[in-house]
This record gives C-alpha cells, sequence and structure tokens, in this order.
C-alpha cells in the first residue's frame, strides 16, 4: 500500500513540476476580431518569438491593432515547399473539379512547371487566380527558408507579386545572389564559411587553422570534417555551387584573363576564346575536385545543418562547412572556463557568396493586407533592428539575440550609430556582407546550367560512393599523401563528364539512369585507386630490399 | 466464436484498420507505381535491380541478424537468472527493464555522443585522448547500440516463456539424470522456444527498419537511411516507395517465415504441477554475483540516459574533454520546463497518447479476439498485418496521413465548416490524425498482449460462462478481459510510452504551437542555436523520467505478470 502510494506521489509530483515552474504568460492585447496572420516558416523559436511579438507591436502603432502570428511548423525549407506544392495542388484541383472540369493524370505536374505542355489552360487558370475563396492554403506568408526555395516556389506559381513598396535601400542582385525581386524580398542575409575547434587542430598537430576550402582537402583532417548534405538542401547545395565557383574563377586568372577581361567576355555573352572557356572548363573540373576531397575527408553529410557547428564545438568533428550565425551563435555558448571561444567561423576570402533569407507572399493569402505590411515591417528600420541589435537594447529584441545581419545597406554606412547596441561590429570587413561580396563575384554562366549536375555527382561521388571513396583516401593518406601516389591520384579523381559535355550527356538519359552508372564509375575508379596504392606499396617494398630510403607515412587514427 | 460473429468481427476490424492504416500506407506507396498518371513497376525493378539498394537491404538484413543475436546474448542469461533466482534487487531491476527503450528523440544522440564522442565523457574517464568511437566500427556500433536498447523486448519475452514452463517437466529430466547444461538444450530451450522467437521477431523487424540509430553512427548504406535520404532530397522521387514497399514485403515474409518455425503450437501446459521448485533464493555473495550482470548490463544500457541527463544540468558548454559536466546550473530545467510550449504540450501529448491508447485496446482486443477465438483461415493474415505498423517508416506514415488530411480539408464541405475542419484537417487541428496515427503504430503491441493473454486464458472458462446463459458481451466484459487485464496493462503501457515519444508524425502534423505534442517541443527547443540542446535534454529527461516511473510504478503494482507479452502464435 505505501510503496503504491509512493509511486502515484512521485508520478504526480513529476507531471506537476512544468505547472510549478510556468512562467506567467505574457499578457497579450490581441482580441477575437484583431487581425490573424498566418506564416509558415523553418526559422527557430527564438526568431518567431522575437517577429511575432514585434510585428503585434509595430502594428498596433501603425495601424490601430494588434496582430496575433500563427506559426505553421513543418520542418526545413525542403519539407515546407514539398508540403506548399502538395497543398496547392489539391486546393487547385479542388477548385477546378468543382467547376465540373476534369482533372487528367499529369496535371499536377504541369500545372508547376515554367512551361506547360499539356494543359496550358490549368497552367494560366492557376497563375491567373489569386483569391483565397477559390485557391488557397490558407497560409499568407512563407517567411525565410533561403532563396534557392523561395524561387523555386515562384517558378512553380506559389508565391505572388507585391507592388507599392518603397525602396528599401538595398540591390536586387548581388556576388551573383538574388536579394529582391517582385516575389522575394531578402531581410536578412548570411555566408558559408569554415568553422573549426582549437583543441581539435592542436591535438592533430595543425598550426595553421583552415583558411580556404582547400585547406579543408588536407590529409590531417581525414575523417574529421562535418559537411552538410547538398542532395538535400538548396542552400547548402548553392554553397557548394560556389566553392566551385572560386575554383573557376582562379584557374581563368591563371590562364592569362584579368577580371576586367571576364566581365567584357560574359558580358557580350558570345564569341568565347577557345582558351578562356578551357580555362573556366578546367576550374570546374578543379573545383568538383575539390569538393571530392572535402567528402573524403568527410565524416558524415548531414541533413540538418545546425548539426555541424554542434559537433565542431564539443570536439566530434574538427572542422565543418557551416553557416555564418549558426557557427557564431554556437561559438558563443562553448566558452571554456576562461571564457575563450573553443570554436572559431571564418568565411573563406571570395570563397562564399552572400545569400539572402527572404519572405515571400503566398498564392491567395487569406489576409493579404496584413501579410504585405508584414513584408514591410521586416525590411523596416524596426525589424531590421531584431536581427543584430542585442536583446534589451533600445528597438533591438526582447529576450533572445538572434546575431543575424541586417541587409539594408544603410545600417554599414551608418554602422557607428548601430555599434552601441549590436551584437556583432557591423563595420568589420569580415562581417560586412557588401564587403564580403565585393570579393566574390558570381559568373552564372560558369556553374548555374548546371546546378543539378553538380548536386547529382556529389551524390554519386561523395555519398553513395563513400565507401569506397573514404578506403582509397585512407590508403592514398597513409602511403605518403597524393604526391606519392599520382598513379592512384589520377584514378580516384577521374570524372565521368566534363563542364563541356556535361548538361548535354544528362540530358540525353534518364537521371535514375546516369545517376546508377556514375556511382557505379567511381566506387570501381576508387577500389582501382586503393589497387593502385598498394601495388605501388608493394613495389616500393621490393625496391626497398635495395636499400632505398622510405619517408615515414602520415600515421592515421 | 461463432463462425457468423467471427466474420463480422473480422469484417468491422478489417475495415478499421485499412481505413486508418492501410489506405494512408497505400497512398504513399502508390507514388512508387503510379508516376504521370501511369501505373509503372519501373521503380520497382530498379530497386531490385540497383547494386546501390540491394546492398542496402542486405546491410538492414545483417544488422538485424547482429542485432538479434546480441540481444539474444543479453536477454537470454538475464531472463534465465530472473526466472531462477530470487535476489536482493531484481525487483528494482525488473522494473527498471523497459527504461533503455525510453529515450528521448533527437537528445539521445547528444547524450550518446557526449558519452562516446572524440572529447567525450569514456574517454575522458580511461584517459584515452580523442579516441574516435563514433567513426570506427560503424556496423558494430549500430548493432551495439540497437542490441543494447532493444534486448528488454526479447528479455520480457522470454521471461514470460519461462515463467510458463512446468517445473515439473524439469524436475523430471532431472531425476532422469540430465542436469546443468544438457538440461537447459534439450528441455529449457525448447520449452521456452515459442517465447524466443517472438520476441527475436519483433527485434529482428524493429532492428532492420530502424533509421534513428543508423543515422547516429553515420551507417548510411542501409536500407532505412535510403528511404530517409531519398524522401527529403529536394526532388520528388518515387524510388524510395518502392523502396519501402520491399522493405515491408520483406519484413512480412521474415515474420511470416517466424511464425513458421514455430512449428505449429507451442508445448502447451495445461497447469502449473504443484512443487516445492520455483526461484532459489541467493544470498549473501550468491545474491550479489546474480545480480551483478543485471547491473552491468543495465549500466551499459542507460549510458546514453545518463549523458542526456548530465547534458541536462550542465552549463553550455562546460561539459567537455572531461567524465562530467564542469559546471552544474537548474537554469536548463527552469527555462526548458517553464517555457511557453512546455505545458501546453505535456497537456496535448497526455491527451493524445490515452485517447491512442483507448482506440488501441478497442481495435487491438477485437483483432486479437479473431485471431485466437475464430477459426477463420484468414485470421492469420489479419495477424500479420498487424504487425506491419512495426515495420514501416514513421515519415511515411505521416506523409500518408498528410495526404488524406490535406484531400479532406480541401472538400468543399469541409473548408466551410468550422467543425468539419477542426476534425478533418491538420492545419487546423491535428488531433484525430495525431490519435490515429499513434492508434495505428503502436497496435502491434497490443494485439501481441491481448493474443498472449488470449492464449493463456482457457476458452473453457468463456464456455462455461456461456452455458449458463450470458451473452456474448457479458461474457467479455465480466470473465474475459478482467481474465486478460495483466496483459492489457503491459500492452497499454508500452503503447502509451511510445505515444509519448513518438516523432515522425508529431513533427509534420502538428504545426501550430498549440497543438504540439512534448517531442515537437523538444525538437523546437533544440533548433535554438547554443543552448538549445541543453533546453532540449532537460524536456527529454523530465519524459523519460516520467515514463520511467509510469513503468516501475505499474510493474511493482503488477508482480510477475508484467513479464508476460509478445507471444506470438
Amino acid at each position: 500500500m505505501v510503496r503504491n502510494v509512493t509511486v502515484l506521489a512521485v508520478a504526480a509530483a513529476v507531471v506537476a513540476l512544468p505547472f510549478l515552474l510556468r512562467q506567467p504568460a505574457e499578457t497579450d492585447d490581441w482580441r477575437p476580431g484583431d487581425p490573424v496572420l498566418t506564416i509558415v516558416t523553418p526559422h527557430n523559436e527564438a526568431i518567431r518569438y522575437e517577429f511575432a511579438r514585434a510585428f503585434s507591436e509595430w502594428h498596433r502603432q501603425h495601424h490601430g491593432r494588434p496582430v496575433k502570428v500563427d506559426w505553421l511548423n513543418i520542418g526545413g525549407a525542403t519539407e515546407i515547399s514539398r508540403y506548399l506544392v502538395s497543398e496547392y495542388v489539391a486546393a487547385m484541383r479542388a477548385w477546378w473539379t468543382a467547376q465540373g472540369k476534369p482533372w487528367p493524370a499529369g496535371a499536377a505536374d504541369d500545372m508547376l512547371a515554367i512551361q506547360p505542355s499539356q494543359f496550358p489552360e490549368i497552367h494560366a487558370a492557376f497563375r491567373a487566380v489569386d483569391d483565397p475563396g477559390k485557391v488557397t492554403a490558407r497560409i499568407d506568408l512563407f517567411f525565410g527558408g533561403g532563396e534557392y526555395d523561395h524561387t523555386r516556389l515562384f517558378q512553380q506559381g506559389l508565391t505572388v507579386p507585391v507592388t507599392g513598396l518603397p525602396d528599401f535601400g538595398y540591390p536586387a542582385q548581388i556576388s551573383g545572389e538574388t536579394w529582391r525581386t517582385a516575389t522575394l524580398f531578402g531581410n536578412t542575409v548570411s555566408t558559408f564559411g569554415i568553422c573549426y575547434n582549437r583543441d581539435r587542430l592542436r591535438d592533430l598537430g595543425v598550426v595553421t587553422p583552415p583558411r580556404r576550402w582547400v585547406d579543408l582537402t588536407a590529409p590531417v583532417y581525414f575523417g574529421q570534417v562535418g559537411v552538410a548534405d547538398p542532395t538535400k538542401s538548396g542552400s547548402i547545395a548553392k554553397a557548394f555551387e560556389m566553392i566551385i565557383q572560386q575554383q573557376c574563377h582562379e584557374a581563368v586568372r591563371a590562364a592569362g584573363f584579368t577580371d576586367a577581361q571576364v566581365d567584357e567576355l560574359e558580358r557580350a555573352g558570345k564569341d568565347f576564346p577557345p582558351a578562356y572557356n578551357a580555362a573556366v572548363g578546367q576550374g570546374w573540373l578543379n573545383g568538383v575536385r575539390l569538393v571530392q576531397l572535402i567528402g573524403a575527408n568527410a565524416r558524415y553529410f548531414t541533413d540538418s545543418a545546425s548539426k555541424v557547428p554542434i559537433d565542431v564545438s564539443t570536439g566530434d568533428a574538427a572542422v565543418g562547412l557551416a553557416i555564418d550565425f549558426y557557427a557564431r551563435f554556437q561559438a558563443q555558448t562553448s566558452r571554456d572556463a576562461r571564457g575563450a571561444e573553443r570554436m572559431v567561423y571564418v568565411t573563406p576570402a571570395g570563397g562564399s557568396s552572400v545569400s539572402c533569407d527572404p519572405v515571400g507572399l503566398l498564392r491567395g493569402a487569406p489576409n493579404r493586407t496584413v501579410a504585405v505590411r508584414f513584408i514591410e515591417f521586416t525590411l523596416s528600420e524596426a525589424g531590421q533592428k531584431l536581427w543584430c541589435y542585442r536583446p534589451g537594447t533600445p528597438g533591438g529584441p526582447k529576450k533572445y539575440a538572434l546575431r543575424r545581419l541586417p541587409i539594408r545597406e544603410e545600417f554599414y554606412r551608418q554602422a557607428d550609430r548601430h555599434l552601441p547596441f549590436v551584437s556583432d561590429p557591423l563595420n568589420d570587413p569580415l562581417i560586412n556582407p557588401y564587403r564580403l561580396a565585393e570579393q566574390f563575384v558570381y559568373r552564372s554562366r560558369w556553374t548555374a546550367r548546371l546546378f543539378n549536375v553538380q548536386r547529382d555527382l556529389i551524390r554519386a561521388m561523395c555519398l553513395d560512393s563513400a565507401d569506397e571513396l573514404r578506403a582509397a583516401w585512407r590508403a592514398i593518406v597513409r602511403a605518403g599523401g597524393p604526391a606519392r601516389c599520382p598513379a592512384a591520384m589520377a584514378a580516384l579523381q577521374r570524372l565521368p563528364v566534363t563542364w563541356a559535355n556535361a548538361r548535354e550527356v544528362t540530358s540525353r538519359q534518364d537521371r535514375l539512369t546516369y545517376l546508377g552508372e556514375w556511382t557505379e564509375f567511381f566506387r570501381r575508379n576508387y577500389r582501382e585507386a586503393r589497387n593502385q596504392v598498394g601495388q605501388a606499396a608493394s613495389l616500393s617494398a621490393a625496391g626497398n630490399r635495395g636499400g632505398d630510403k622510405q619517408d615515414a607515412c602520415l600515421i592515421l587514427p | 466464436m461463432r463462425r457468423s460473429t467471427a466474420w463480422v468481427v473480422f469484417a468491422l476490424c478489417s475495415a478499421a484498420f485499412g481505413v486508418l492504416f492501410l489506405l494512408p500506407l497505400g497512398v504513399v506507396l502508390s507514388g512508387g507505381f503510379f508516376v504521370q498518371g501511369r501505373f509503372t513497376l519501373r521503380y520497382l525493378a530498379g530497386v531490385l535491380q540497383n547494386p546501390i539498394y540491394a546492398e542496402g537491404l542486405w546491410n538492414s538484413f545483417k544488422i538485424a541478424v547482429g542485432t538479434t543475436t546480441v540481444a539474444m546474448l543479453i536477454a537470454v542469461p538475464l531472463a534465465w537468472l530472473a526466472n531462477r533466482y530470487e535476489f536482493a534487487g531484481k525487483k528494482l531491476f525488473s522494473g527498471l527493464v523497459l527504461v533503455p527503450m525510453i529515450l528521448p528523440p533527437f537528445v539521445g544522440a547528444i547524450g550518446f555522443q557526449q558519452m562516446f564522442g572524440q572529447y567525450g565523457a569514456v574517454n575522458a574517464l580511461f584517459g584515452l585522448g580523442p579516441v574516435d568511437w563514433l567513426g570506427r566500427s560503424r556496423y558494430f556500433g549500430v548493432v551495439a547500440l540497437q542490441a543494447f536498447g532493444l534486448y528488454p523486448i526479447l528479455y520480457l519475452n522470454v521471461l514470460a516463456a519461462l515463467a510458463n514452463i512446468d517445473p515439473a517437466m524439469e524436475e523430471a529430466a532431472e531425476n532422469l539424470g540430465c542436469r546443468w547444461a544438457r538440461k537447459f538444450w534439450r528441455i529449457t530451450l525448447p520449452l521456452m522456444m515459442p517465447g524466443l522467437f517472438a520476441g527475436a521477431t519483433l527485434v529482428f523487424i524493429w532492428s532492420f527498419t530502424e533509421l534513428g540509430t543508423p543515422l547516429i553512427m553515420n551507417y548510411t548504406r542501409c536500407a532505412p537511411v535510403q528511404v530517409f535520404d531519398a524522401l527529403k532530397e529536394i526532388n520528388t522521387n518515387p524510388f524510395p516507395y518502392a523502396l519501402v514497399t520491399v522493405m515491408l514485403a520483406m519484413s512480412c515474409l521474415l515474420y511470416a517465415a517466424g511464425k513458421v518455425a514455430l512449428g505449429g503450437k507451442a508445448y502447451a501446459m495445461q497447469s502449473k504441477a504443484a512443487t516445492a521448485g520455483g526461484p532459489v533464493t541467493a544470498r549473501g555473495w550468491r545474491g550479489w554475483l546474480v545480480l551483478l550482470p543485471f547491473v552491468v548490463v543495465t549500466g551499459v544500457a542507460l549510458l546514453p540516459h545518463a549523458g542526456v541527463l548530465l547534458t541536462s544540468v550542465s552549463e553550455p558548454g562546460s561539459w567537455y574533454q572531461s567524465v562530467l559536466p564542469q559546471r552544474v546550473t537548474w537554469e536548463n530545467y527552469r527555462e526548458a520546463l517553464g517555457h511557453g510550449m512546455t505545458v501546453g504540450s505535456i497537456r496535448n501529448s497526455l491527451l493524445y497518447s490515452a485517447l491512442a491508447v483507448m482506440v488501441n485496446i478497442a481495435l487491438g482486443v477485437t483483432i486479437a479476439f479473431v485471431v485466437v477465438r475464430s477459426d477463420l483461415r484468414a485470421r492469420g493474415v489479419l495477424d500479420t498485418l498487424a504487425m506491419l505498423p512495426l515495420a514501416v517508416p514513421g515519415l511515411v506514415m505521416a506523409f500518408g496521413y498528410l495526404a488524406i488530411s490535406s484531400y479532406l480539408g480541401n472538400l468543399a464541405w469541409v473548408k466551410d465548416n468550422r467543425f468539419w475542419q477542426h476534425v478533418l484537417d491538420v492545419r487546423t487541428n491535428p488531433t484525430l490524425f495525431l490519435v490515429i496515427a499513434y492508434a495505428v503504430r503502436r497496435l502491434p503491441y497490443m494485439v501481441r498482449s491481448a493474443v498472449a493473454g488470449l492464449q493463456q486464458t482457457s476458452v473453457a472458462l468463456e464456455e462455461s460462462a456461456a452455458n449458463l446463459g450470458a451473452r456474448p458481451w457479458t461474457t467479455v466484459r465480466r470473465i474475459t478481459l478482467p481474465l486478460i487485464a495483466a496483459n492489457l496493462v503491459a500492452g497499454i503501457l508500452l503503447a502509451f510510452s511510445f505515444s509519448m515519444l513518438e516523432v515522425s508524425d508529431s513533427l509534420m502534423l502538428a504545426q501550430r504551437a498549440d497543438y504540439f505534442p512534448i517531442t515537437k517541443t523538444i525538437y523546437e527547443l533544440f533548433q535554438l542555436i547554443g543552448t538549445g540542446k541543453y533546453l532540449a535534454a532537460a524536456l527529454g529527461v523530465w519524459a523519460m523520467i516520467f515514463l520511467a516511473v509510469t513503468i516501475l510504478g505499474a510493474s511493482l503494482l503488477l508482480g510477475k505478470k508484467m513479464g508476460q507479452l509478445f507471444r506470438v502464435g
């Protein structure tokens, strides 16, 4: 009896604890009848909390009534895109069939295509209707998720233009990235870079921390690099595209072409000198091979972008590819007892574009007026301050430091005005996105049309053949490194396509077919590379009996 | 059960099961067979012919074999000791036996990494420096982690089987000169075989299709991870649905093979002879000796849980290259448990899980009745189908429910009607779909428990009641249900606990903060950069303690009957 009562008492105590610890709900003056805004977002709780609170306050001041923001949390940008697509297809289908018209098989795909091929009337009708009574996902805005997914949704017809907004003082295009269109409004920016753990580097005997992408291919980082998966995230895929772009840029420069000449040639758009295109092609190959070696050093390819900075800060990975604000924030919470940050983040100079995180209006938004005001708010000074100010500062967030960068140029031109209040110094050229963007010039002709090819190549080259790649690379490193194993490296780095023929090869075949062939191709070559190392080692051993000296191999864990 | 009644009941539960499970599953899997509106077997052929997917299926099979073997090596000796001896601490460890299975999602991986990471506690404890446990031998890592997480199922099942063995059998063997190992091999093992195979089949199917552990260990070349990868790809890809179909077909075949391998009925024991036998009390140093394996196994199995617990009390960044966190704080608990989302999500989880359990009981017991008490030929099919929810990846079911809700939500009579929106549209209110999702995913446990209970309850008792004029429903209510109550409670416990910890459906179907269950709140806290994992760990620990107390409490209340679970066929 006593035992039973004890058990029940303990259970009751455990259940009661959260109720006892609950903080009083923040009083909110929203009443039924006041506007409600529905926003789908991958942004975390901190961003949602601050923006909902501040927007309601701003709306009350400017338009008389507070607003309740209903957030829809479905997952990351990819999940949200897929969800929105299925919602709109279902809604369009319901509306279309309610009018007595047939909905043939394949209509859904056609409706979303950039150009319709079979059912132009459905395609046109979908893009003409913007009425919550007819076709709607019952969501007003898509907030966050990266420019890639917003652009794709626009191409599929899910977002609609917003006109009549003032000029907020930032460019529409910069460093090859789109920051603003009629349907997509970037309101914060981020770069992609390298984070590393000081202690792990010391353990590995690394004296100079990594600063460039190519540093991550060093054999000392074998199995120690945290990498996000470009096949699962458009933003990560873009980051890898930029790595390849940088290599193209360097190859072109090495071939003797100045930046001015390149500007001229790309602007003309035709009559490219063969040497120039050859340089671009070679740069593309170099870039893909660089990615391959990063993949060879990779610990994993994770679908969760935040995993990399977390792992680097705990020492589970020595270095990693990370988004800037994730890494900076994580570094802040991984201080040691003396307050020094264990993890450091750096954007490789000229190695990353500056991409934006936009907000977009969805088709058939139930509350269009308030939705447009939300877009206006995110770009107003009040909204921009939320991203970069410290909590508790005038105009800043209330509870959480968001540690992200504003997009409006005046914040950087007038950085001194904001300096006392911001979390990160906006006048630091390593942080100022406009300075960083200047160092990276994006030439869309070099890599944009190969975007999907690059992603598929990375998948076949690094993900589906990961075990063979690692085994071959491990063998090469143990044998003394790439310089000592030229035959093996040649086998390892063979590619099934070139820059010139990639698009043609992939358009000839079904995606699943060439993916399968490429995977087989890479696995075969990696196995050959490994065998080459083995043969060279036994030849060298035989030669050693004749008294040749052999340098010490790299000892790997 | 009369034939006509049996057919009616069979039809009703098949219909319910079909709508609640097969329909959403079919909606999703059809994506692998109907592309651009046309039926095609291309993707199915592609899965079977593609060496990558063939390799993935083979690796999953190897993982399943490895996990089941190791789990057996852990569970069988423990169960034998628990059956044979009474010793100090036995009640406690019997209660703790299910705790290894309740590791909260997301933070469980963190806890594991804090223990075994390069700068983790184990390396610090043994002064090993940055040994990369997680990076090496991924296969053995996966097998070990899964075996230590799943052995309780096998343990409970074997213990139940051993408890049902008539001691007279073993004593007769001893009388005839057969002792020790020979007795175990020739008498005990065959008699407990049904229980062993039951547990082994469950562990096998679970580890064949488990996603979480291979992800933690970055073991990517197995079928569940390949499905996950393909489902999360940017371009919608019909492949994963074909691959899931193959995985499910294999699971069904393996389960059916497990049933056949039992070889007819178990050795039925009508009654336990009244003997002076029974558990031997081990006192003094013998008691400690018997206790030792329990302590060691439970200790190792609970290492990830310890990792989560320690993470939850450590100040951010202070558990680094050390055995324990350098600085301890309760702030994580204050913030996590006091967070605006938390109380609501606890209430939601309790509500969803409780309702799910009720649905589960109704459907599960009905299916069990058909399987055990009727003589319909089709009942074997129903039994096998009822195990399927164990093998279907969570994401796949979540997609299915989402698709159906989306379809219903766009129907005119739902769109314009507030009441129906609240019922059928997960964007407005996900309660109905979450309850169904939880109930269906836990159905196998309830079915197995109820089947075990019905098999152990003699039909004669029900027939006597009928003879005395009781109607069928009265018999069920007043005779059968009370007799199988213990088994039902065990099934309820498992169904409730795992519903509280359910991930995929919770993440995808609960879209508004007002309706978040606790796992989604853990996820949202986890996503907060910086302190996120500590807050999530605190909430995860709360969930673990709550469930542990529930399970421990129930097992203390039930005593030995707790062990009677999961008897197949």
